[in-house]
């Protein structure tokens, strides 16, 4: 959990199961929902996240402190100091361990990113999702993303008929 | 938003349908397959991945239609015999997308002039049954047409005539096939002729002739000069509402320079290019070719050597002429590219519109470079092409639905 730094602003985030996350402001402000929050003034003491259980959460929050764009002493960000492509190079690696995580987490990362709005977090986990099924089969594409298959055997040759350019 | 379920009541998670839809958004639009075999998961998905509402999301999410092939033509006498062999047809997709490709009768005697908004305009002066046709490759529309009168040269294109788009979604939507032209006057004088084509019989893969098409000219625009032409197989750039052509001009000596075509106010003008002769020597054939920037300038690239220098001049619309040229970089290529007889000469060969990437053949291949991140990747393998213009498209996804029972 977050400890308060002298001179900057903390804010408290609560989840459903009854956990609470001081974080600082511009940490949870890579979520533009709580950003929102934030500027409407409704976040006088602490934010409920109504349906992002502790440990989802606290993954979340493990990522904006990782993604929020860090100053220095003299108040440049640190992008202005170290070379931006090392910066990138390295925040490509830690976003490749993050996403090692079960399908099940994944999803529920999905949702919490787009509940909260933070686009990073989206684009990483469904294009990890997408990535995971682009070299499937069929049948693996249906049993990932639990899709019964609701087409006839006939209809469904059919389709592989007249589209086998995309089953080859 | 209900709380969702712990993992341990379900064995097998789920997304909501709108966040199923947020991660389809990022299957990879140079690789159609992976769309259609999601598609093919279960009817919904169908319904959902082909649907308005998903092409509009998913074609802004991208940005750029993606690059799925190319057509090309031939070095003069350098097109490989294939006599006994299936004909040659000038293209290559690169990408499966399932490319509709029309029955056309002496197919590699047709050579593309130009592609763009996802429609390609092939050339044969003794084709059969006209020496033009516009065809869609991912919707198989194909239109023959007849020349404009009084135009033999080179110097044609086609251009999305919708106006306003963002050519995100103007499939099925009608062009406009440009050709250059020169008519008879005191002196020289440069023109375009300019039609309207509808392509809108997707699907149905039948090839009309059309009758009915009416070229409009525009009015001349009088060249110090004894005759002009478009250089062989060099298609133009499009920037905003405008059209540029290369244009060689023959007055005693021949000279270069840039013949805009304003379209929204049907008017020719001539822009000088920036001065790249090299020890004073005109320019080389196949050394040079106009840009359509990435960031929406006007750029002139051209080889000397081993080096690339690219100049740009900023377009203002409805400004007379352009600003001056400046040298925007200059490229070492052969610290960049694997080339392995500096002695042979480099050849430019095509660009892609509303980007920085360039095509250039060199002994060991054709490469793709893009002069902003200096970033490169082998095409194809050498061939002595002087032409390589690129196919850019979204994959359609109602392609999809052919079978007679989804409709």
């Amino acid at each position: 959990m977050a400890t308060r730094e002298a001179g900057k602003k903390m804010i408290m985030l609560k989840s459903p199961d009854g956990m609470e996350f001081e974080v600082e402001e511009a940490v949870a402000m890579e979520s533009q929902t709580i950003r929102k929050m934030i500027e409407d003034d409704c976040a006088d003491t602490a934010i409920l996240i109504p349906n992002i259980n502790s440990k989802i959460l606290s993954r979340v929050i493990e990522y904006c402190n990782k993604h929020v764009p860090t100053t220095g002493a003299t108040g440049a960000a640190a992008s202005d100091t170290v070379a931006p492509a090392a910066l990138a190079e390295d925040l490509k690696i830690w976003d490749a361990e993050f996403i090692k995580v079960n399908r099940a987490t994944r999803f529920n990362l999905i949702q919490a990113a787009s509940y909260l709005n933070i686009k990073g977090l989206l684009d990483l986990t469904s294009q990890t999702t997408i990535d995971t099924i682009s070299d499937n089969s069929l049948e693996e594409i249906r049993s990932f993303l639990s899709t019964k298959n609701d087409y006839l055997p006939e209809e469904e040759q059919t389709i592989r008929r007249e589209n086998q350019w995309a089953f080859q | 938003m209900p709380p969702p379920p712990t993992p341990a009541t379900r064995p097998a998670p789920t997304l909501p349908d709108e966040l199923i839809e947020e991660v389809f958004l990022r299957l990879p639009p140079d690789e159609p397959s992976s769309l259609v075999r999601a598609s093919l998961a279960s009817s919904f998905w169908l319904s959902l991945l082909t649907g308005t509402s998903f092409s509009v999301r998913y074609r802004e999410f991208h940005d750029a239609p993606p690059m799925l092939g190319f057509f090309y033509s031939w070095l003069h006498d350098d097109r490989p015999d294939d006599e006994g062999d299936p004909p040659v047809q000038r293209f290559a997709f690169t990408t499966k997308f399932g490319a509709r490709i029309p029955e056309v009768e002496e197919w590699d005697d047709y050579e593309a002039l130009d592609c763009r908004h996802g429609r390609v305009l092939f050339e044969n002066p003794f084709g059969c049954p006209a020496p033009l046709f516009v065809w869609d490759p991912m919707t198989g529309c194909t239109r023959y047409l007849e020349k404009p009168d009084g135009c033999w040269g080179d110097g044609a294109t086609v251009v999305c005539a919708v106006s306003g788009c963002d050519h995100r979604l103007c499939d099925g939507g009608p062009v406009r096939v440009v050709f250059f032209m020169t008519g008879d006057g005191d002196g020289c004088v440069a023109h375009v002729s300019v039609a309207l084509l509808e392509m809108d019989d997707a699907w149905s893969e039948s090839s009309d002739l059309d009758l009915e098409l009416e070229w409009t000219l525009s009015p001349g625009l009088e060249l110090e000069a004894t005759h002009a032409f478009i250089p062989e197989i060099m298609p133009p750039v499009l920037i905003e509402d405008a059209l540029y052509f290369m244009l060689s001009i023959v007055d005693g000596v021949c000279d270069m320079a840039i013949l805009k075509y304003d379209m929204a106010s049907d008017s020719l003008s001539l822009i000088d290019l920036p001065d790249v002769r090299s020890n004073g020597l005109p320019l080389k054939d196949h050394s040079f070719i106009p840009m359509a920037m990435g960031d929406g300038n006007l750029g002139f690239a051209q080889v000397d050597g081993l080096t690339l220098n690219l100049w740009s001049s900023s377009i203002h619309t409805g400004a007379e002429g352009l600003a001056s040229w400046t040298q925007h970089i200059i490229v070492d290529l052969k610290n960049l590219l694997p080339i392995q007889n500096p002695e042979k000469s480099l050849r430019l060969i095509g660009s892609v519109e509303g980007s920085d990437i360039i095509f250039i053949t060199t002994d060991l291949g054709i490469y793709q470079i893009s002069l902003k991140s200096l970033r490169w990747k082998k095409l194809w393998k050498s061939e002595k092409f002087s032409a390589l213009i690129p196919y850019m498209s979204f994959y359609n996804p109602q392609g999809i639905f052919i079978c007679p029972f989804l409709f």
